[in-house]
């Protein structure tokens, strides 16, 4: 499939080749460098500049690298471009974000873990649930396919039928609106309920993010104190002054007034009501006042301050902490990764299955092993680019898959499809020069940007048709 | 009888290629399979070791019964194949070629160990080690094959036209090589063109017609045989 568009372009004249790529080249120096040329007056300095977009390319590069490991990987293997693939990076980061929302943030909130831990088991949630979805998508999906022996076509509609699925059930499941990534504004309030006003052995409830609670059944027609306690960001608690719910009234609210105010924070108000329910039931609901965002919304998981490398003012040629965790998260996956392939067993066996599966069942393997794990080590590995891709971007959306698999398409090919350090290579291309592109481009010009890049990405592919690291491949007989 | 098959038969398709084929190897012997080109010797292979489904029959391996049981599986009883058209890993070094086949080996002296001894036998690639498989002479490539199946110390040693597109000194080598591990008490189902070669250092020998066994019998009688001379042998 790929090699026939490797070929196509091979097959080319070379004078039609090398004609075409500078045609290329000249148009987008046209299109940057002239420009550019002309705006450099008062900003920064043009080495910085490209220093600056050139460190932002890698980190985006390493995000396109983690993906376009999955589609080089899983072409090698089972000669399938995985569409999909895009669509498990999304789920990755959604994967990460409801466990944040739904533990981790908690046990951060209650001191149990630093906040690095929370990075931490975020990215594994997001990889787990990545890697789950890799392994289930390749034997619910690919595997009948590719046990009928059905041609390359029908796994290639399958994985686009898939994409298109797994995003409009992540619309419907999560609502198409972009959602801030880490889940923000956490609140954990705790309610003490007592039956004398100095809260000796207190009943304790726990609400997250919510600013009401029902009251359970045996708390009705009952007086009793109550008491609601929120974690701030440094892990200091303040609690509401002490509130006495009277069985009989129906309904109350409280205001405090400053002198409320513990530990910086404030519950201005409670209040509570009572209705009886269309089965004749009493329901007792209790609520509150949620005390000023900024006081007790969840902190960042990586701080924004960016670090300088060198220079100074606008000059600066700076770094941010989430760009050195996505260096880092990448740099350890591949490290790992490179190990696996080629110092294990297992490695050696995988690299053979993508040579030849034949001869792998005569090793005494079980080729759909191989093929399994491998799905569900490429898909761990979005999972990984999608929590980076949502700590870098702050948001996450269900279409987001959509550019970055197209991009990472794009790398793996330009890198040499089915060459995992092709991968690599072919992101942080596409990284750098979708940044340097984006960064000198004119504003009038932006809405080419990404055409530019592509353009750029041909004119690779013009010179070495074989992708960066990809050889001529021998044919099979 | 280490391997047994009874009435094998197997279908292409609306292609029957194989139409009951009953053939018995003792263990410690060298069994040939001859015959012409597409008179099923491959297929026979294949499905003994399951990579091609059987429509009907029987194979016996060990007295067990292992009709239709997938490759993987049979390898790690003690069948091993030595495909026809060799099948290394083109892009994995000889020693990663040579580690695959011994996969199932966890012991990792016991693979150090076989790997000296196919390095004994094969010298030619104990020089080539880290040199990429796809870089290897025809010859050699012929040589990492069987090396690399040997690296699974086979019950049963599965050979398909080990000879096939080699130079006439090679072939030489390559039956030598066979006879050695005869003599060293290896069993083996040997399939080849080569009819005079494989006759010479098989104990019996099948011939094989459209998919059926025309003959049969010790290998020094069939290679005196009149019908034989005259079909395979180019008398």
């Amino acid at each position: 499939m790929i090699e026939g568009f490797y070929r196509a372009i091979a097959r080319l004249p070379w004078w039609l080749r090398w004609s075409l790529a500078a045609l290329i080249l000249g148009v987008v120096v046209g299109f940057v460098g002239s420009v550019q040329a002309a705006q450099g007056e008062a900003g920064p300095g043009l080495l910085p500049q490209f220093l600056n977009h050139f460190i932002n390319g890698l980190a985006l590069g390493c995000i396109y690298a983690l993906i376009a490991l999955g589609f080089t990987m899983i072409y090698a293997v089972v000669e399938l471009l995985q569409f999909a693939h895009a669509d498990i990076f999304m789920l990755g980061s959604f994967g990460a974000y409801f466990a944040l929302r739904w533990g981790i943030s908690n046990l951060y909130l209650e001191g149990a873990v630093p906040l690095w831990a929370v990075v931490v088991m975020a990215a594994l949630v997001g990889m787990a649930v990545a890697g789950l979805l890799g392994y289930l998508v390749e034997k619910l999906a690919y595997r009948p396919l590719r046990l009928r022996g059905a041609a390359p076509v029908a796994g290639l509609i399958a994985a686009i039928g898939l994409s298109i699925m797994l995003q409009n059930l992540a619309n419907i499941f999560f609502s198409p609106d972009p959602r801030s990534f880490p889940p923000q504004s956490f609140v954990i309030y705790q309610l003490e309920v007592a039956d004398t006003p100095d809260f000796q052995r207190p009943r304790r409830f726990r609400v997250v993010n919510q600013t009401a609670w029902q009251a359970p059944e045996e708390l009705m027609g009952r007086d009793f104190y109550l008491r609601i306690k929120a974690r701030s960001q440094r892990g200091e608690s303040a609690f509401s002054p002490p509130v006495k719910v009277e069985g009989r009234e129906s309904a109350r609210f409280i205001r405090f007034g400053e002198e409320a105010q513990e530990g910086g924070l404030s519950i201005g108000f409670v209040s509570y009501s009572r209705r009886v329910d269309e089965r004749g039931r009493q329901l007792l609901t209790i609520s509150w006042e949620k005390p000023p965002l900024d006081a007790i919304s969840f902190p960042e998981l990586v701080p924004r301050t960016p670090l300088t490398l060198m220079g100074s003012g606008v000059d600066a040629v700076t770094v941010t902490p989430v760009q050195l965790i996505i260096f880092a998260g990448t740099l350890v996956l591949f490290l790992v990764l490179f190990i696996l392939l080629y110092r294990t067993q297992l490695g050696i066996a995988l690299r053979g299955v993508s040579q030849d599966p034949m001869a792998i069942k005569l090793m005494g393997v079980d080729a759909d092993t191989i093929v399994s794990f491998t799905f569900v080590l490429v898909s761990a590995s979005a999972g990984l680019a999608g929590v980076l891709w949502g700590l870098y971007l702050v948001q996450i959306f269900p279409l987001m898959g959509l550019f970055p698999g197209i991009k990472s398409i794009v790398a793996a090919v330009v890198g040499g499809m089915g060459n995992v350090p092709g991968a690599v290579v072919g992101g942080l291309t596409v990284g750098v020069l979708e940044n340097l592109v984006k960064g000198f481009i004119a504003d009038r010009y932006s809405p080419l940007a990404d055409a530019i890049v592509f353009l750029l990405l041909i004119l690779i592919l013009l010179v070495k048709p074989s992708g960066l690291l990809g050889s001529p491949k021998v044919e099979k007989v | 009888m280490v391997l047994e098959t009874e009435d094998l038969r197997v279908d292409y398709g609306h292609v029957r290629a194989l139409r009951g084929v009953s053939l018995k190897v003792r263990r410690g012997s060298l069994v040939t399979l001859i015959g012409a080109n597409g008179a099923g010797k491959s297929t026979t292979l294949k499905a003994i070791i399951g990579l091609v489904r059987p429509s009907g029959g029987r194979v016996f391996f060990e007295n067990r019964d292992i009709t239709g049981r997938p490759t993987h599986k049979l390898v790690a009883q003690g069948l091993s194949l030595v495909p026809e058209g060799r099948h290394i890993f083109p892009d994995l070094t000889v020693r990663e070629n040579l580690k695959l086949g011994a996969l199932l080996i966890r012991d990792r002296r016991e693979e150090e160990r076989r790997l000296a001894e196919v390095m004994e036998m094969f010298p030619r690639l104990g020089e080539r080690l880290n040199q990429k498989g796809g870089t290897l002479s025809g010859g050699e490539q012929q040589m990492l094959a069987i090396a690399r199946a040997l690296m699974q110390k086979p019950k049963v040693l599965l050979l398909d036209e080990p000879s096939l597109g080699l130079a006439p000194n090679l072939v030489q080598l390559i039956f030598e090589k066979l006879e050695e591990l005869k003599r060293g008490g290896a069993t083996i189902l040997l399939v080849e063109q080569n009819a005079y070669q494989a006759l010479r250092i098989a104990d019996y020998a099948y011939v094989l017609e459209t998919g059926r066994i025309a003959l049969e019998g010790p290998a020094k009688a069939l290679a005196e045989d009149r019908r034989v001379i005259e079909h395979y042998l180019g008398g």
